[in-house]
């Protein structure tokens, strides 16, 4: 998934101004934004429902932790 | 300030099948603070699909739970696919069996029925119907929340502040 955009996006990173949010489509860098909801803004008026690439730009890529979904207790069954 | 009381109902079936109510304190210990939501497109997302003449679809209906142990909020998959919602990202989540392995990211907005609260998010994607989730609520949209959570009555409270 996002793999043209990625390749792009890892391309250009060092260039990217830490903090904001790029837009990208197949191999088009199309902006830098602010805002998150900006780039999902210009994406949907020039996209549409095709997928475009919205990512934040940072020195390292975050790792997210949900532990009841990675260790599998999501409702485990309780000793009642 | 939006408020809302959580009191989850359980019901076991006894030794004939028939079911029992389990009492609160246990429901919510057993079950987690759940609250009812609509997962929609994000605002800014509809109004320009509206403003190109397309039909937004119905938002989905479900149980989502509070997760405080998670970072982020995640939607199911299957629910997003089902709404329309299209992946904007991806990101890497931590597994406990194996390497952090690669989920899609939306941008979803999901409203807590019966609260009037709205939380417009990036949300991973995660396999969450087979637990009758659609949502799981992480910390980043408790950022701007106040939970109480009470064991001894069965019964939590969520404040948006």
């Amino acid at each position: 998934m996002f793999e043209k955009e990625l390749a792009i996006y890892y391309k250009a990173k060092s260039t990217l101004p830490l903090g904001r949010f790029v837009l990208i489509h197949g191999d088009e860098l199309v902006g830098v934004f602010d805002t998150d909801a900006e780039a999902l803004v210009e994406g949907a008026r020039r996209f549409g429902r095709e997928a475009f690439l919205v990512r934040q730009v940072r020195d390292e890529e975050p790792v997210f932790s949900i532990p009841a979904l990675s260790l599998g207790i999501l409702r485990a069954p309780s000793a009642y | 300030m939006p408020l809302l009381h959580i009191e989850p109902k359980v019901e076991i079936l006894d030794r004939y099948g028939r079911p029992q109510a389990i009492p609160p304190s246990v429901a919510l210990q057993r079950r987690g603070p759940i609250v009812q939501v609509a997962l929609h497109f994000p605002t800014a997302f509809s109004k320009e699909l509206v403003s190109r003449g397309e039909n937004l679809p119905n938002p989905m209906v479900g149980d989502a739970v509070i997760d405080t142990g998670a970072s982020n909020s995640c939607i199911d998959f299957e629910a997003a696919t089902e709404l329309g919602l299209m992946p904007v990202d991806v990101s890497r989540m931590q597994s406990a069996s194996h390497s952090d392995h690669e989920v899609p990211v939306y941008f979803a907005a999901l409203e807590i029925l019966g609260m009037g609260a709205r939380f417009e998010l990036r949300s991973m994607g995660a396999s969450l119907r087979a637990q009758n989730l659609i949502a799981l609520i992480g910390r980043d949209a408790l950022a701007s929340s106040v939970l109480f959570y009470d064991g001894p009555t069965g019964q939590a409270t969520l404040v948006l502040v």
